[in-house]
């Protein structure tokens, strides 16, 4: 027996895993991806008690409510969906399901690192675009954003492919891994103590970066000027692989470590 | 078979078990019994991999069970004293979560559930502590593994339940099933358990199967008082002794009177069993 990888093992695992997931914060994801209904319809009516004019969001409202909606998801869905790992009194079946500590890890980082982003992308924005194509006063779909576009209209001088959507996906990630080492490393007030550790590491990094005199490197900008999109895209990609591979280290350790 | 050797353990630098070394052997009922404190619910997380030894061995069928692989898993299963509720239907959970137990069989823990008058259609979440106990002593013994481990199982059942356990577990553990109670209510499992750990802080005190137990004990029921007697309890209608067997004569053991005897005479039980 592969004790380490077993393909059909995690295939069950992570489908066990999946429903699991889908059991514990199912209605949670459902309410946070009807949020641009529930606006649109409040919006709806305190315009036509205010104003006696049917008036939808506007669209920067909407992109800051996605904003709040994903920050919903990213604090709440790790605490929710594998928090009782670390509590005892919630039972000790994650630790004994005879599955791999890489199997239950992998299954962990997809759902949490990879799906549960994807799915509140998609889902959002496809309830977004069924209120803008049912209403004509609902106007664009966030879907229809250009980053690019946003980003030459303030005159950065970037632009990223597939029209930045991958940024929507990047920005969403890395933050679930974090609440979810937060949801595994705290045993209690997993949300509360993560943004406070959060704050915490920020203060420091800030601190650390003043006392060394961190800057770009200008140099490093004028020698890429033929390639400047990308010298800026290694600039922003770097540390975000960095804090990548920091995250999966300290969630892999900790789910080795967990004791009942 | 589990092999204990020398197992430490401690709970930030205070030490709850020292020096703790016996095996336990396939297809026999251990009755894990101790005074609160001991470290009965400590030894068993330690036996399924869910603490990590100080010092020390345990050996599961030649793997560490804190290493839990997939391997040691899927031979066992414990219960814990307070089990937690789950959001769905036992009948649905014991289909997905069996299907991680190869030896998992349906039929079994339908039939024990009937046993135990459980609806397996019930949400786990709408149950009460006992019928929730019972679903996982249904899947527990339905997941047909080498080890099963219960901390405190009769803890929340009522009366016929309690009946209907001793019953299942003689009647749904094989030949080759180790199961290790832990419990309190030693009147609950008083027929069932066989051999009897009674474990001490500092030591095993006693690992004796019941024939063993009878054979150098003797527990007496009379109403005349023995001076030699290691334990004397006063009962309706007489006394309740534990004494050295010296006559070989056979008798009827008595957990309770056997785990206070134990305890006020450790160093004597301990001389006693090692003849």
């Amino acid at each position: 027996m592969n004790n380490t990888f077993d393909t059909r093992r995690f295939g069950k695992y992570f489908m066990y895993d999946l429903k699991n997931a889908k059991s514990n914060y199912g209605l949670s994801f459902l309410i946070v991806i009807c949020m641009p209904i529930i606006i649109y319809i409040l919006s709806i009516i305190f315009s036509m008690l205010f104003n006696g004019h049917w008036t939808s969001p506007s669209l920067p409202m909407r992109v800051s409510l996605s904003c709040i909606a994903c920050a919903i998801i990213c604090m709440s869905f790790p605490a929710q969906a594998y928090g009782k790992i670390t509590d005892k009194r919630a039972g000790s079946e994650w630790l004994m399901i005879p599955a791999s500590k890489l199997e239950k890890y992998l299954s962990m980082i997809l759902i949490s690192g990879i799906i549960v982003p994807i799915s509140f992308v998609l889902g959002y924005g496809m309830v977004d675009l069924i209120l803008s194509l049912v209403d004509p006063t609902y106007v664009g779909s966030l879907f229809g954003i250009d980053i690019n576009n946003w980003l030459a209209e303030n005159d950065v001088p970037l632009s990223f492919a597939g029209r930045g959507y991958w940024m929507m996906f990047f920005s969403i990630s890395p933050y679930m891994l974090t609440f979810l080492l937060g949801a595994l490393c705290f045993k209690t007030k997993k949300v509360s103590k993560t943004i406070l550790a959060l704050i915490v590491i920020s203060i420091g990094l800030m601190i650390a970066s003043v006392s060394c005199h961190f800057s770009i490197d200008s140099s490093f900008l004028n020698r890429h000027a033929n390639n400047l999109n990308l010298a800026i895209n290694a600039i922003m990609d770097i540390p975000l692989i960095i804090e990548y591979l920091i995250l999966l280290g300290a969630i892999w350790y900790r789910i080795s470590t967990i004791k009942h | 078979m589990i092999k204990i050797k020398d197992l430490e353990f401690s709970y930030n630098g205070v030490p709850v078990l020292t020096g703790i070394t016996t095996d336990l052997e396939e297809g026999k009922i251990y009755g894990l019994l101790g005074e609160n404190g001991v470290g009965k619910t400590t030894l068993l997380t330690l036996l399924c991999g869910l603490k990590k030894v100080d010092s020390g061995l345990i050996d599961t069928d030649g793997k560490d069970p804190y290493k839990r692989l997939p391997e040691t898993l899927q031979n066992q299963y414990y219960i814990p004293d307070e089990v937690a509720p789950v959001n769905m239907k036992a009948i649905k959970y014991a289909e997905t979560a069996g299907q991680f137990w190869p030896d998992f069989d349906m039929e079994k823990f339908l039939k024990i559930m009937n046993i135990f008058e459980n609806d397996p259609l019930k949400n786990m979440a709408k149950m009460s502590a006992g019928q929730l106990k019972k679903t996982y002593i249904s899947f527990a013994l339905a997941c047909n593994t080498r080890y099963v481990f219960m901390d405190e199982p009769t803890n929340g059942l009522d009366i016929p339940s309690k009946t209907s356990f001793r019953s299942i577990i003689m009647q749904f553990t094989s030949e080759n099933t180790t199961v290790v109670i832990s419990t309190h209510q030693v009147r609950d499992l008083e027929n069932i358990i066989d051999p009897i750990i009674i474990l001490d802080r500092r030591d095993v005190l006693l690992n004796a199967s019941v024939e063993e137990i009878t054979s150098k004990l003797y527990f007496d029921y009379g109403n005349i008082l023995d001076p030699d007697a290691l334990f004397c309890e006063k009962i309706p209608g007489g006394y309740i002794q534990v004494a050295e067997n010296r006559t070989g004569e056979d008798s009827k053991i008595n957990v309770e009177a056997l785990f206070n005897a134990v305890h006020s005479n450790k160093a004597r039980i301990k001389e006693i069993f090692k003849k």
